[in-house]
């Protein structure tokens, strides 16, 4: 390639690549009190970079202090009266009320029973949270009596799951409008179960929207075709349609129309029906299905927390990348010269196209950006660059054979692919297996994935297109390459 | 380097025992003492602290200030915080260790913080009466009811040997079966003794450990590669130890791994406690990743390169002692046939 070809190119590209890592790194104002979020900024972060979201689920008749507290009366006596309306345990005062059944009267302690329930309560919505696949959460048991639940920012449906794990109560049909609904004749009938008309519940897709499908049995599949003429269709729906519903206990989930009934099953999309959303509900209805019993909880609002150690994590940890990554760099160009700078390039183009990959990938799953996230990044930029010095070292040493620099390269190059390959390949298994991980470690296999072959171009194409570029460019091709003629030792 | 490794390369079954044990005593003490979870993962006593929203913005670190000062007179370590302000409260919560004597600590904690509350927010005479502060401050004991789920160490550890077994059949089918074995062994070796030196040293950990564990089997198999690919370019030589330690890649896994570590380092030491913990157990595992596959997996392949070419070199012996054996019974016989032959013709 000619020099001034090879200059204008890399001007060009150098511009580009700048460009680039100034819309992946740089926050800066666009107007007034608007300003640009770099795509660093734009990620779903795990708890531990990024905060998230909790709840307290409390039983129907529970206050916290707080609530006692402030619903206590001034006057003396009466505050007397309120206080033996209650059984202090730790932080929380369980109503002696008996429509709750939280205390035995006679004994005056917390009754067994409640105990008991709670306890089978408590199991049922932590199992619930683990099989969502979160890759940090929190079930916790508040004074024995209480759960409080936290989930990572990167939930984008925490309201929906917050909202409706806490659900009890069996999986019904019922049928009618929005306003009066009633169960199916037939689930009313004795010894009959829902589990004999619906088999569970699994998310399918369809091209980007996922929907709920309600798998059913034979018996299941005959009720449907029989009550299908009778539902309204979903584009006539009102609140005076009849549809069916799916419940859990008094709680309305969804309406099902005659649109949504097909031989087989049913499918039902919700609102943004995307495959968090409905995974969401997937899981809530078949642990509904298999585990049926009664007991209420009050939820409280749902708050926000900072990423735990500290707000400025994220910064901390971007400012010590960034250094880290800095160091590398100058550290390839000392070592290697203008073979460095070659580095340098494919430093900052492997920095772009992963940094983007990470933000803009979401598909059916939030690409959760965690600590492991940050290592597997490292991983690939730091073998990416200990490759180049590795490529660099068999130039030099065919250089050292007394063969040109062109020849040298190209020979390099050649003794060095197939190991390059190797590498990587071997690297790619590992990504590729790691996805029969679980929840983060599953979503840690996709971004390796991301890293490993982003590094492998980098390397095998990217690196040595520059290479080329740069060293067309250059105007001592020995001192590119920090070599030393054997006439210039004579001198 | 090189000197180092000429004594180790003879040393595979010392260092397989060592690790093994290692292995061992780790999965023992995790079954007698449990894993050592980060703080977010174990019991806790708490104490709460909620503020109106109006004083919550404007002088949180006065309340925090006065929780800090506190905490110390009572001799309670926090170890984390959480600060969350929805609708009309923000609050604040302090986690400290569980156990009774913490929880007594706790309850004395909040008794006086109330009553320095109330003394600062009395109408009257408190020093916060100006900023119409609200705060009331509770406490209480929390116990996970999920800490690891079991099943996600258990699909890690599946994802870890289907990779293992890969990593044998690519590097089996690229270098042969040798080199195969040792890539996978190697892919094995560096996950399990990783999580076993963690364990052991009962580091605090998360579930984000499942990661460091799953890169270091991927680590450590790029580096038995790198050393693979040596020993194939000498292919045409004759095997030796000193072969085996000259065809090591030293110089890559060293840079890779003394620049890996000072990044690691940067990272722990600028940021956060948290992300600290983490850093060091990466760095714990990188050292246990540059032990298997620099010292390791030579003294494995050199191990297993003796025994093939003992074998073969037996198989052959054999082969040869069969050969004149047969060629001897065959003389033998000749001899007999032509003796029997010379007799029939005297006797003629």
């Amino acid at each position: 390639m000619g020099k001034k070809k090879s200059v204008v190119l890399m001007v060009l590209l150098t511009i580009l690549i700048v460009a680039m890592s100034v819309i992946t790194l740089i926050p800066f104002p666009v107007s007034g009190t608007q300003s640009f979020n770099p795509t660093v900024l734009q990620y779903d972060l795990g708890a531990d970079l990024g905060g998230g979201y909790y709840v307290y689920y409390y039983p129907e008749g529970v206050k916290t202090e707080t609530e006692y507290e402030a619903d206590k009366p001034t006057d003396e006596i009466e505050a007397e009266k309120y206080a033996a309306d209650y059984v202090k345990n730790g932080s929380l005062y369980l109503s002696k009320e008996s429509k709750y059944n939280l205390v035995n009267n006679k004994t005056g302690e917390v009754d067994d029973a409640f105990q008991a329930q709670f306890a089978k309560a408590a199991q049922v919505i932590a199992d619930r949270f683990e099989a969502r696949g979160y890759s940090d959460y929190r079930v916790a048991v508040v004074d024995d009596y209480a759960l409080r639940i936290e989930l990572p920012a990167s939930d984008a449906t925490v309201n929906e799951t917050l909202s409706t794990y806490h659900y009890t109560g069996k999986v019904t049909l019922t049928k009618g409008t929005s306003a009066a609904a009633t169960e199916l004749t037939e689930l009313q009938e004795d010894g009959a179960k829902i589990t004999d008309y619906i088999s569970g519940f699994t998310v399918a897709n369809n091209y980007k929207w996922s929907y709920l499908k309600i798998n059913l049995t034979q018996a299941g599949k005959d009720l449907m075709q029989g009550l299908k003429n009778e539902l309204a269709t979903a584009d006539s729906a009102s609140s005076s349609s009849t549809a069916l519903y799916l419940q859990i206990g008094d709680a309305k989930l969804t309406g099902i129309y005659q649109d949504n009934i097909t031989d087989n099953d049913i499918r039902v999309m919700f609102v943004e029906s995307n495959a968090q959303l409905v995974k969401t509900y997937e899981v809530l209805l078949n642990s509904a299905l298999h585990n049926s019993f009664e007991f209420d909880f009050e939820v409280g609002q749902v708050c926000t927390f900072e990423a735990v150690y500290g707000e400025n994590v994220l910064t901390l940890l971007y400012i010590a990348l960034g250094v880290a990554m800095l160091a590398i760099i100058v550290l390839a160009i000392v070592l290697m010269g203008g073979y460095g700078v070659t580095g340098a390039y494919a430093s900052m183009t492997y920095l772009v196209v992963v940094a983007t990959f990470f933000a803009f990938i979401t598909g059916n799953a939030a690409f959760e950006i965690t600590l492991g996230s940050v290592l597997i990044f490292l991983v690939g930029f730091v073998l990416m660059n200990v490759l180049q010095y590795h490529i660099y070292h068999a130039i030099k040493t065919e250089f050292s054979l007394g063969k040109t620099v062109e020849s040298s390269v190209k020979g390099g190059y050649k003794k060095t692919l197939w190991g390059i390959v190797d590498i990587y390949a071997v690297a790619l298994l590992g990504a590729l297996s790691l996805l029969i991980g679980a929840a983060g470690l599953s979503t840690l296999a996709w971004q390796a994935v991301i890293c490993i072959v982003t590094a492998a171009l980098c390397n095998l194409l990217w690196a040595r297109a520059i290479n080329y570029m740069l060293l067309s460019a250059s105007k001592n091709k020995y001192k590119y390459f920090r070599f030393v003629r054997e006439d210039d030792d004579d001198e | 380097m090189n000197k180092i490794l000429s004594k180790t390369v003879n040393k595979e079954t010392l260092m397989s025992i060592v690790m093994a044990t290692l292995l061992v005593l780790s999965i023992v003490l995790t079954a007698i003492f449990g894993v050592s979870y980060a703080a977010t993962l174990r019991n806790a006593n708490t104490l709460t602290v909620t503020v109106n929203q109006s004083f919550y913005n404007k002088r949180l670190d006065d309340v925090k200030s006065v929780c800090d000062a506190e905490f110390n007179k009572q001799g309670l370590t926090v170890e984390y915080s959480e600060e969350s302000l929805v609708g009309a409260d923000g609050e604040v919560i302090y986690y400290f260790a569980s156990g009774a004597d913490v929880k007594a600590k706790v309850e004395t904690a909040k008794g006086k913080l109330a009553e320095m509350f109330a003394a600062k927010t009395d109408e009257t005479n408190g020093e916060w009466k100006e900023d119409l502060a609200e705060i009331s401050v509770s406490a209480a004991q929390e116990d996970m009811q999920v800490q690891m789920p079991v099943w996600y160490a258990l699909r890690a550890l599946i994802a870890v040997v289907v990779f293992a077994a890969l990593a044998f059949a690519y590097a089996a089918i690229r270098h042969g079966l040798i080199s195969g074995i040792t890539t996978g062994v190697s892919a094995l070796c560096g996950a399990f003794l990783s999580a076993a030196v963690v364990l052991l040293t009962r580091m605090p950990i998360t579930n984000s450990a499942l990661y460091i564990f799953g890169i270091s089997a991927i680590a450590t198999s790029v580096f038995a590669m790198l050393t693979m690919n040596k020993l194939r370019a000498k292919k045409d030589e004759q095997t030796t130890a000193d072969l085996v330690v000259e065809s090591t890649a030293v110089k890559e896994i060293c840079t890779f791994s003394v620049v890996f570590g000072v990044a690691l380092i940067l990272v722990g030491a600028v940021a956060t406690w948290s992300t600290r913990w983490f850093a060091i157990a990466a760095l714990v595992s990188l050292v246990v990743t540059v032990f298997v596959g620099l010292i390791y997996v030579p003294a494995l392949y050199w191990l297993l390169k003796k025994r093939s070419d003992k074998k073969a070199f037996d198989n052959a012996q054999y082969g040869k002692q069969r050969a004149e054996k047969q060629e001897r019974k065959a003389a033998k016989k000749a001899a007999e046939t032509v003796v029997v032959e010379e007799q029939q013709t005297d006797e003629e």
